[in-house]
């Protein structure tokens, strides 16, 4: 298993996953490291790379809903990372903030779904979610999201 | 808004080429950065210190007692200090280092700043990882049964408990689901704590003026696995345990 090859393919898409989460470069960066350091101490089989970015992702979101958790960072604000980040968003973006606000328990279904592309099947199998259920769950996000997108491909 | 702002969104959060690099650099050592300390880590640090502390006390006695016999009549030896550090917990009274005196009086606890609960360490479990294997186990509800893959998130220290549910109800419906818990404890104030030392409650003590006492402190001991948090005050050279769980 070569580390580089993996944190090459994947490192964008495991950031990414602990930003919606955590929303703080820094603990972000953690997370990611603490992903790959996971996967080096125990190495896994994978049935492909796609197998081997779901790993990371569910990794990663554990990761940062443990950090979540913990006590002190539930009393904790950035306050100059929040002010940094908001003004980034309205500079630049109106959707980001939707995405942020999402519940933890769709954060990731909809970054796998409508950035990486994995359809409900796949997602349902990797986060070991009942289909119907993930369903659901897709209705709730896109309707926070206010999301005008197409259902056929579900 | 439409699927290509979305993921145009999405993209937008990608690392810079820095982060990458930091990120790689960190990985090649095996440890995440510690750009900033965060408490988890400071309280496992915080019980280093203190192991270290014990360890450094159980050691001086014997430096000691090649240097002065007097000295070496009031010192614990290594079989005393072991049985008072099992019984820390159980109020006894400690004898302690010079240093150890020294750092506790030039930093004693302040009245105001007791927090009405603390949370409780554990020792970390390092077979915990995080990932796709999860252990798990079936709890049957009346017509629900749970399927509870536990995390147990011993992380620096930390007892929290990040529980995902997976609720099947009868008509074959599923729902996920999932709490995290920290346990903590309420602690008693600094006064409460000082008076009932001067009353000789949850002390094997005798009662003792609150004149007498010199310092104070509200510290973690080790029991059971568990790091709790005591109050420890100095009396006429003297160490005594007072229990700051309520």
């Amino acid at each position: 298993m070569n580390i580089e090859q993996i944190y090459e393919r994947h490192v964008d898409t495991v950031y990414r996953v602990a930003m919606l989460y955590l929303n703080n470069p820094q603990d972000a960066e953690d997370a990611t490291q603490n992903a790959f350091i996971n996967l080096m101490k125990h190495p896994q089989t994978f049935t492909s790379e796609e197998h081997e970015k779901a790993w990371l992702i569910v990794t990663v979101t554990n990761l940062c809903k443990n950090q979540l958790s913990h006590w002190f960072r539930k009393k904790r604000t950035d306050f100059e990372v929040v002010a940094e980040s908001m003004h980034e968003h309205k500079e630049r973006d109106e959707l980001l903030p939707l995405v942020y606000a999402l519940p933890e328990e769709l954060k990731t279904i909809v970054y796998m779904y409508y950035y990486e592309g994995y359809s409900t099947r796949e997602i349902s199998q990797y986060l070991q979610l009942n289909e119907s259920t993930l369903r659901s769950k897709m209705q709730k996000a896109r309707a926070m999201l206010k999301l005008e997108l197409e259902e056929a491909d579900e | 808004m439409n699927r290509e702002q979305l993921k145009a969104s999405l993209e937008r959060l990608s690392p810079s080429e820095e982060q990458r690099k930091r990120m790689l650099d960190q990985i090649h050592k095996g440890a995440p950065s510690n750009k900033r300390l965060p408490f988890f880590k400071l309280g496992a640090a915080l019980a280093a210190l203190f192991a270290l502390f014990f360890l450094y006390t159980e050691l001086l006695p014997f430096g000691e007692n090649n240097k002065s016999a007097p000295m070496a009549a009031e010192a614990p030896t290594a079989d005393q200090a072991v049985t008072e550090s099992v019984s820390m917990a159980g109020s006894e009274s400690l004898h302690r280092g010079a240093d150890y005196d020294f750092l506790l009086e030039h930093t004693p606890w302040k009245a105001e700043q007791t927090p009405a609960s603390l949370p409780v360490f554990a020792k970390q479990n390092e077979d915990k990882e995080d990932g796709l294997q999860t252990e798990r186990m079936e709890i049957p509800g009346e017509d629900y049964t749970y399927s509870v893959p536990v995390e147990s998130t011993y992380e620096a220290q930390i007892v929290a408990f990040l529980v995902h549910y997976s609720i099947r109800y009868s008509d074959g419906t599923t729902e996920e689901s999932q709490v995290s818990m920290v346990r903590t404890v309420q602690v008693k104030s600094y006064d409460q704590a000082l008076e009932e030392l001067s009353q000789g409650k949850n002390s094997k003590q005798r009662a003792v003026q609150q004149s007498q006492v010199q310092s104070g402190q509200l510290l973690y001991v080790e029991q059971d696995d568990e790091l709790i948090p005591i109050y420890r005050f100095k009396v006429q050279d003297e160490w005594i345990d007072v229990q700051a769980i309520k």
